[in-house]
């Protein structure tokens, strides 16, 4: 997924000025950084859901987004289906731990069941490329650590590539092939290698800026 | 559960208290004035409006109103769709849809019926200037619902690359379908309101609004207040008919199944 010469602002507000850089597709990279840097910009960029200056891959994506974006008058199970009738929901939903909401609507459900519900919904849908953007906020931890699995062995089965945006270093060192640090529309850090090491690493680069 | 009773009773108590009030004030108009050919008594009134009930003419005359009202509401209704899909998919064509619509808001209603009576018969006068009235009305109405469509979730469509039918059938219809009811139950109400206007003012044959003027010129009070009562229940019962239809398909989008 290769980014080239990118630049995006909105108004005065450059985000992006001359960014590029290329995603290895059959890796889990996490993007990391402050609020403000651009992360989700970055996202809707590959999505192609704004408007942008440069050259980005065309490649299908799935995306969980920043807000879940579920349809409020369909079911759990409904909203799944959306993007692709073709599996038994049911069972997907069981994975989830949401097998008994699958006839609940979207407001019936905590915002932390909602969450999973979206995650689930992009997994489901076949794509080249899966986007997440902070996927596991609202989530306590031991469910947090559940789906950090689910997605793991999702890219195993899949090979996809995936794209995780995220504030939070457990979430960067637990399922990153590669993290990127985002600064100032640049790329500050690069870690190709994830060790032991790694969330230290992170820390004092956090706390030196 | 309590509460919700309360409101319930309140809701049946309010309105009646209202309506009674109204009533008494009337009646003790009546009292003080003393002159049936200036204010009737209310029972007068509530008696004329049987004898009404139990006319051919007035039937008939209730029934061109309606179809009038009925054929203008569509006119309105389909023309203002028209603007609204122009605006919102012409961006270089906003600028005239704005005029047009301020030029209708602005527009002398009882001088465009003298200028449309030359030019036309009184029946089309009345519908026309009907449409021009409710026009706006409608157009804000139907944008104001459209406002409701969550461009996020279109953008996520996009991305999940779901056909435009699809959308239209699970997100953007049932959305649109309880605003646009509450719409036509509104703007049919004050449509009504506005064709027996515009039948007055045009002198409309066969027309609630030609029976109100006949009612005035031989000052048959009591038929011009049974007319002005029976236009007003039909205004109020039509809207509220339309709003609880909403409420209902809204209910039934969220049942449990």
């Amino acid at each position: 997924m290769l980014l080239k010469n990118v630049k995006k602002s909105y108004g005065k507000n450059v985000v992006f000025e001359d960014f590029s850089y290329e995603f290895d597709d059959h890796k889990i990279t996490v993007v990391l950084g402050g609020s403000g840097v651009g992360k989700t910009t970055l996202l809707n960029i590959i999505a192609n859901t704004i408007d942008y200056d440069g050259y980005v891959d065309e490649k299908s994506v799935s995306y969980v987004f920043q807000e879940d974006r579920l349809i409020p008058n369909l079911t759990v199970k409904e909203n799944i289906e959306l993007v692709n009738n073709s599996i038994d929901v049911v069972e997907k939903l069981n994975e989830f731990e949401l097998g008994e909401y699958e006839n609940k609507y979207i407001q019936e459900l905590s915002a932390g069941m909602s969450r999973r519900v979206s995650i689930l919904r992009a997994l489901v849908h076949t794509a080249d490329i899966y986007l997440m953007d902070e996927p596991f906020r609202n989530l306590d931890y031991s469910l947090k650590y559940k789906l950090m699995d689910f997605v793991k062995d999702f890219h195993k089965k899949n090979n996809a590539g995936i794209i995780i945006v995220t504030h939070d270093i457990d979430v960067a060192t637990y399922l990153a092939d590669k993290i990127i640090v985002l600064g100032n529309g640049k790329i500050e850090k690069e870690i190709k290698t994830i060790s032991k090491n790694t969330r230290e690493q992170l820390l004092k680069f956090f706390i030196s800026k | 559960m309590k509460l919700k009773k309360t409101n319930k009773y309140l809701n049946i108590i309010l309105p009646l208290a209202i309506i009674l009030l109204f009533v008494g004030v009337w009646f003790l108009s009546y009292v003080v004035v003393g002159e049936e050919i200036i204010i009737p008594s209310p029972i007068n009134v509530l008696k004329e409006i049987f004898l009404l009930f139990g006319r051919w003419y007035f039937w008939k005359c209730l029934a061109g109103t309606l179809l009038r009202a009925l054929c203008a509401f569509c006119v309105s209704f389909v023309l203002a769709w028209g603007l609204v899909l122009i605006f919102k998919f012409c961006p270089n064509m906003r600028l005239c849809v704005r005029i047009f619509i301020s030029i209708c808001r602005a527009l002398p209603t009882i001088a465009i019926i003298l200028i449309l009576l030359l030019w036309t018969t009184s029946n089309v006068a009345s519908i026309s200037v009907t449409i021009f009235v409710v026009l706006p009305v409608i157009f804000s109405s139907i944008l104001d619902s459209l406002d409701k469509i969550d461009p996020q979730i279109i953008d996520m469509f996009r991305v999940f690359k779901i056909s435009k039918k699809t959308q239209m059938q699970k997100y953007i219809i049932p959305q649109l379908i309880p605003s646009t009811i509450e719409t036509i139950g509104r703007g049919f109400s004050l449509n009504l309101k506005l064709i027996v206007a515009s039948e007055v003012l045009a002198g409309v044959a066969k027309s609630i609004g030609s029976m109100m003027s006949q009612s005035k010129i031989y000052f048959e009070t009591a038929e011009l207040f049974a007319l002005v009562i029976i236009t007003i229940i039909l205004a109020v019962l039509i809207e509220l008919v339309f709003s609880r239809f909403a409420q209902g398909v809204k209910e039934n989008a969220f049942k449990k199944r």
